[in-house]
């Protein structure tokens, strides 16, 4: 070891180029805490450059330091305003405020000042996306995934994009070829299995986690999909190595522990697992009422008008409520009742990102983030209206939740859900087991119902069957899914 | 001699021009330049003041012979100055002739005894080679002559220190201070004088103002962040630093000492990024790259250590300290055979260490040389019979050797274990606060530095996963956290996390003692990183060794238990132990497998036409008995093929030495395929091609062959009498395939080849064997775990009934 060391300036490698590119290396690797002396001391050695800037910005931003960045950043955008890299790093720091719009308008100028970027189409994909302009996403996002197929965030936003659009196969096909190129990807996988899960394809979901399974990419969230997929197939031996597989690699997490536990002594299982209800909706949220839209989704539209025929047109000076929208989703039911006097409403769902879109549109005075089960259990409260749309396909028994109704509904309640129901289909010699031929899993993952067996229950319950009709209840590709609508009300004599 | 000793003053009175020239670059530090002056003066003839300009240029620049032909040539044409007779003497030792270069300065200072410069170079030059009084006389002598010479007077202080003289050493230190206020080495010398009489405080001061004086200086800055350690001022330093390095980013210095000061107060990853930012600043700096390496090392992340070490060597390829680190790193790394070259230059250039000669019986052994590897221990051994290093490094290279016995093996442990009680603590401990209650819910210590994907977590992990949490509390001194995931699985069972430093013994003891362990599970072994060493001074009240280099009885007093089952240890071997048994109900392990393990592929056979064995152990385990026993079965199966993989594999070098091994034996190359090393997954997919897998002996292998079971390979194996010999038989017996266990080398021979004739037998036993192993006790977590909770209850109340009787 040398005696001494230098100390000044020309003990730095004053190569600026090199250094630059390693601080640019080093956080891109998400390494602040080396990029931050080198940084440092590049600043003293370099002339102010907008790659300077950008790096400076960069920093501040991996630090936190968002007002900061913020404050460097106009700066540099007023000396060097035709800087693309500043340009997307201000669409980043838009899109993290929620300024949708000036994100756009940012990554749409560094499209424009450099239009061989596909970060920057990439951004403004992104960004159109969240401004509803889907059909623009996709244009923009597709030029940025031709040109470099490899890459599975532009791959993600486009089926994003494309599903928004309703472009279901197409958003399928960009994931599946995605996951070709880059077959260690999880995100890709992960998000292919959550889009079919959304659209009902069961098996093809179930197919896209096996799959992963056995090229050895599975991670947590996708064994613990796959395990409860496999569970709501009637499959418990798998399904508990599923969750076991999920343990070990996400040993912290209690949820998994729990299932791994239950798997481990399997029963009926007779509803689908709440928190698996709940990660398979939490992404779609923002996009789930435009895709209920372009699904024709009639059940809030089909609620109005049951209660209405139920209760005639009440009188618009006196409430009819309190009202309980279990599994509220995004607040649809809300919407369709929102000019008649039924209030005030509390929505109940599994799904944080739902009930954050529902949250929006304030027509909910309360809005809980439970099962709705807990809700039922709380005797504390009585409701006069109780809602189910679209949620007891997620329920295999009905018989406690249709007790757990008439406990919670006022002497004059009354109660509309929706259900899928079980006809004489190709499905039926599926699974005679576990419903006993009163309800079963059918390939779209979801419970449906005998109406015979709905009837009995709601009965058996203490309720008054007033309607149960067939009703479409959306249409898939044009045809109609059929189902059941079912009112009642509280029996006296309980 | 140092670079600034060739500087003499300049020569004699009046010097011609050309020379002055000379000169006056050699000390703007144009040492290139000048030596082109001299030369081009010299072409266009000269006299003797250049002849000796250009040897002073020449011997500046390191070209010391051709330094002593310009100066002898200077004197030869008449230049009879002292200097230039000074410097030629100068220039004679650094080629070398340091006797007579002494000699020659002798003489100097006894023809000019009133010049200091003579007696100032001799002690310099008795001080380099070690002379230590010889160099205090000439440095007195300098001093004698001129009092203020402040290198005489810190060349003495430095010596005094040396030898324990502090206080007459500070006080020259302080007298040059005095003398020359603005010389930071005097103000360093100060603070070395009061740092090493244990005056931290004014030591620090001293640094202080020798940092202000030389900023850059790396050593100074170290020797300051000693002091404010001792005085307990770290946090005020680190503050100072910080505010320094905000201010002065170019110092590199700062960021340098900032590092090692968090690496000293505990934080070693933030030190890391301060040094890799350093590293980025000065690239060529073989100060940075060097701390940059030791602490990457210090905290095992290897691969970046390596790296480091490397290009720290590249930078300071004399650093002995870098030559030295960089085999353990390599073997780390398991590139055995590159760590052996570096260890066998090193012992040949400097002598036999233990040190160097435990990492060489490592390379060796790993390198399949066993018997190369057992006789490096006990060369380590000889050089310190009564140390217990040696001892560990035999224990961990004999269980490999084909010619050891079990009750060898015992002895050599029980060698090591006897020495390693020596270091007990004089106090004793009786751990008398602990409640004696047995029914109690136990605090259950693990410790490892391998709680992570390695056998000891692999094999362990779901056990205590099992374990009832209302019975017991795991508290794990292990490895620094990262998300690694069989770690975050032991730290999803833990309550405490205790990241420990092997090297520091005496931390760890005091650590786990200050938890109140009930019962402490040892996971490492006398291996690299094991802190089994420390169980001999007794950390907890009981004491179990459990997997992790469980190669047999630890020899230790202390290990009170010995974690096995009825396969490893049947009772006819019970006596080869030192500790009592805890024999588990099933196996002695649980296999947790990966959740990215590949699907069991089809028997290869069926698709190739022949059979493959295969061994995909390390190479340490592969002997030549081995070896001669694989060929005969390559002889008697016609068409068969052997594929060995193993990590030292992915090295040309070593590949070609195992593919001469295997001709040795009459067994071709073409029969053979060895492949190196690769990921897990990939490893795992790999046994898609071997139909059998042929265990290794006499050392066993553990979780390779719960590998190759769970990928649907049966495993052929031969038990021996150590501990390390029975691991595939456990396994075989637990998945209920003890029929692939021999009795002696001419049956594994035969049920190889009986097995290997019978492909559909095979094919079925293998489409079956994953689902078989996973319902055996070997992956039976719930079941292990109650057998483990029970055994460990077991150790507990047996303790608690000892306390109870001698109270």
């Amino acid at each position: 070891m040398s005696a001494a060391m230098q100390t000044e300036a020309d003990s730095v490698d004053a190569d600026i180029d090199r250094l630059m590119a390693q601080v640019q290396q080093l956080l891109d690797g998400g390494r602040v805490k080396v990029a931050r002396p080198v940084l440092a001391a590049l600043r003293r050695i370099a002339p102010p450059s907008p790659r300077l800037w950008e790096l400076g910005v960069r920093l501040l931003m991996q630090e936190g330091q968002l007002d900061q960045a913020r404050t460097d950043l106009e700066e540099a955008l007023r000396q060097a305003p035709g800087a693309p890299a500043l340009r997307l790093l201000r669409a980043d720091l838009r899109m993290r405020a929620d300024d949708v719009a000036g994100a756009a308008a940012d990554a749409a100028e560094a499209v424009l000042l450099d239009q061989s970027s596909l970060v920057a189409k990439a951004t403004l994909g992104v960004a159109l996306i969240e401004l509803g302009r889907v059909s623009d996403a996709v244009a923009c996002l597709s030029e940025a995934v031709t040109a470099d197929p490899g890459q599975p965030l532009y791959r993600l936003a486009l089926a994003q994009a494309q599903e928004r659009c309703g472009y279901r196969a197409a958003a399928g096909v960009t994931l599946s070829q995605g996951i070709i190129l880059a077959p260690l990807d999880m995100r890709l996988r992960l998000a292919a299995c959550l889009m079919h899960l959304r659209a009902g394809a069961f098996e093809r979901a179930e197919a896209i986690a096996a799959a992963a399974r056995r090229a050895g990419v599975a991670n947590a969230a996708l064994l613990r999909l796959h395990g409860s997929m496999l569970v709501h197939f009637g499959q418990p031996a798998a399904a508990e190595n599923a969750f076991h597989e999920a343990r070990k690699l996400a040993p912290e997490d209690a949820d998994i522990a729990r299932l791994a536990a239950a798997s481990a002594s399997p029963g009926e299982a007779a509803r689908t697992d709440a928190a698996y209800v709940a990660s398979v909706f939490d992404d779609f949220a923002p996009y789930c009422e435009a895709y209920e839209i372009d699904q024709a989704y009639r059940v809030p539209g089909l609620v109005r008008r049951a209660l209405l025929e139920c209760r005639g047109a009440p009188d618009s000076s006196r409430m009819v409520g309190p009202v309980l929208d279990l599994g509220c989703g995004t607040g649809l039911v809300g919407i369709a009742l929102s000019d008649l006097p039924f209030g005030p409403l509390t929505g109940v769902d599994l799904s944080a990102g739902m009930l954050a879109q529902a949250h929006v549109k304030r027509i909910y005075a309360d809005l809980r983030h439970e099962d709705l089960e807990t809700t039922l259990a709380d005797a504390a409260r009585g409701w006069r209206v109780i809602v189910a749309a679209d949620v007891l396909c997620h329920f295999g028994a009905l018989d406690a939740t249709f007790a757990a109704v008439r406990a919670r509904l006022t002497a004059d309640g009354v109660f509309v859900c929706s259900l899928e129901e079980w006809q004489d289909d190709a499905d039926t010699a599926e699974s005679h087991g576990v419903g006993g031929g009163e309800w079963h899993i059918g390939r779209t993952g979801h419970y449906s119902h005998r109406q015979d067996y709905v009837r009995r229950a709601a009965i058996a319950a203490g309720l008054v069957p007033l309607v149960l009709r067939r009703e479409a209840l959306r249409f898939d590709a044009g045809e109609p899914v059929e189902g059941l609508l079912l009112v009642c009300e509280r029996r006296d004599d309980e | 001699m140092s670079d600034a000793s060739v500087l003499a003053p300049p020569p004699a009175p009046q010097p011609p021009a050309d020379a002055t020239a000379i000169m006056a670059l050699l000390r703007a530090g144009e040492t290139g330049a000048a030596v082109a002056t001299a030369a081009s003066a010299r072409a266009d003839g000269d006299g003797a003041g250049v002849r000796a300009a250009h040897g002073v240029a020449l011997l500046a620049s390191g070209r010391d012979a051709e330094a002593v032909a310009a100066l002898s040539d200077a004197v030869a044409h008449g230049d009879g100055s002292r200097v230039t007779a000074l410097n030629l003497a100068l220039a004679i030792g650094r080629t070398g002739d340091v006797q007579r270069a002494e000699a020659l300065i002798g003489d100097l200072a006894e023809r000019f005894p009133d010049w200091d410069e003579p007696p100032l170079r001799l002690a310099e030059s008795l001080r380099g080679r070690g002379c230590q009084r010889g160099a205090e006389t000439a440095y007195q002598a300098a001093i004698a002559t001129n009092p203020g010479r402040v290198e005489a007077l810190l060349g003495l202080a430095g010596l005094l220190m040396a030898r324990g003289s502090f206080t007459a050493g500070r006080d020259l230190a302080r007298r040059c201070c005095v003398i020359e206020p603005r010389r930071a080495e005097a103000w360093d010398a100060l603070g070395v004088g009061f740092l090493l009489a244990g005056d931290a405080p004014h030591a620090e001061a001293a640094f202080a103002r020798a940092q202000d004086l030389a900023p850059g200086d790396l050593k100074i800055a170290i020797r300051r962040i000693e002091a404010a350690c001792r005085a307990g001022t770290a946090p005020a330093e680190l503050a100072r630093l910080e505010v320094a390095a905000s201010a002065d980013p170019l110092n590199v210095t700062l960021l340098a000492a900032r590092a090692a000061l968090l690496e000293r107060t505990g934080c070693p990853e933030e030190a890391i990024e301060l040094l890799e930012a350093a590293r980025a600043l000065w690239p060529d700096s073989a100060d940075m790259a060097r701390m940059l390496a030791l602490v990457l090392m210090n905290t095992g992340h290897v691969h970046r250590a390596e790296a480091a070490l490397r290009r720290a060597r590249q930078l300071a390829p004399d650093d002995l300290v870098l030559r030295r680190n960089h085999p353990p790193a390599l073997l780390r790394l398991q590139r055995h055979r590159e760590a052996r070259d570096i260890l066998q230059a090193l012992l040949a250039e400097h002598g036999e260490t233990a040190g160097d000669l435990g990492n060489l019986s490592m390379a060796l052994t790993a390198l399949g040389l066993q018997a190369q590897g057992v006789a490096a221990a006990r060369r380590a051994i000889a050089l310190d019979p009564g140390a217990h290093f040696g001892w560990r490094i035999l224990c961990s290279a004999l269980p490999y050797d084909e010619t050891v016995t079990g009750t060898e093996l015992s002895a050599a442990y029980r060698a090591c274990g006897t020495r390693a009680t020596r270091e007990r603590d004089p106090s004793s401990i009786t751990f008398d606060t602990i409640d004696a209650d047995p029914e109690r819910r136990i605090r259950v210590g693990l410790l490892s530095m391998d709680l992570r994907s390695h056998p000891s977590g692999w094999l362990t992990v779901a056990g205590f996963e099992m374990l009832d949490k209302a019975a017991f509390e795991i508290i794990c001194f292990a490895q620094p956290e990262s998300a690694e995931v069989v770690q975050r699985r032991f730290r999803a069972v833990a309550s405490e996390w205790h990241v420990m430093n092997p090297s520091d013994r005496d931390d760890v003891v005091r650590r786990v003692r200050e938890a109140s362990i009930d019962v402490l599970v040892e996971l490492g072994g006398y291996g690299d990183r094991g802190m089994l060493i420390t169980c001999a001074r007794r950390l907890a009240p009981v004491q179990i060794k459990w997997v992790g280099a469980q190669n047999h009885t630890t020899g230790l007093d202390e290990m009170d238990w010995f974690i096995t089952d009825q396969w490893e240890t049947p009772p006819e071997l019970e006596h080869l132990y030192t500790e009592r048994l805890l024999r588990l109900p099933d196996g002695y392990v649980c296999y947790s497998p990966p959740t990215y393990a590949p699907d069991v592929a089809p028997l290869p056979a069926s698709r190739t036409g022949h059979m493959t064995f295969g061994c995909f152990n390390n190479l340490a385990k592969i002997t030549p008995r081995a070896l001669a026993t694989w060929s005969r079965i390559l002889r008697r199966v016609p068409g068969s093929r052997l594929i060995v993989k193993a990590h030292a594999l992915s090295d040309a070098e070593t590949r070609d030495e195992v593919h001469g091994r295997f001709t040795e034996f009459g067994i071709h190359a073409d029969s053979i395929e060895l492949r190196g090393g690769s990921i897990h997954r990939t490893l795992l997919a790999e046994y898609g091609d071997i139909d059998i897998a042929l265990d290794p002996f006499p050392y066993s292998g553990g979780l390779t062959t719960c590998e190759a079971l769970w990928m649907g390979v049966p495993t052929v194996t031969l038990p021996g009498e150590t501990f390390s010999s029975r691991h595939s038989t456990s396994h075989m017996s637990n998945v209920g395939l003890s029929d692939w266990v021999a009795r002696d080398l001419a049956e594994y021979e035969a049920i190889a080849v009986a097995r290997a004739a019978d492909p559909r037998a095979l094919s079925i036993l293998r489409a079956g064997l994953r689902s078989r192993v996973r319902a055996s006790p070997l992956c039976d977590a719930p079941r292990f775990g109650s057998g483990l909770g029970a055994a460990l209850r077991l150790a507990w109340r047996d303790w608690c009934h000892r306390r109870g009787a001698a109270a």
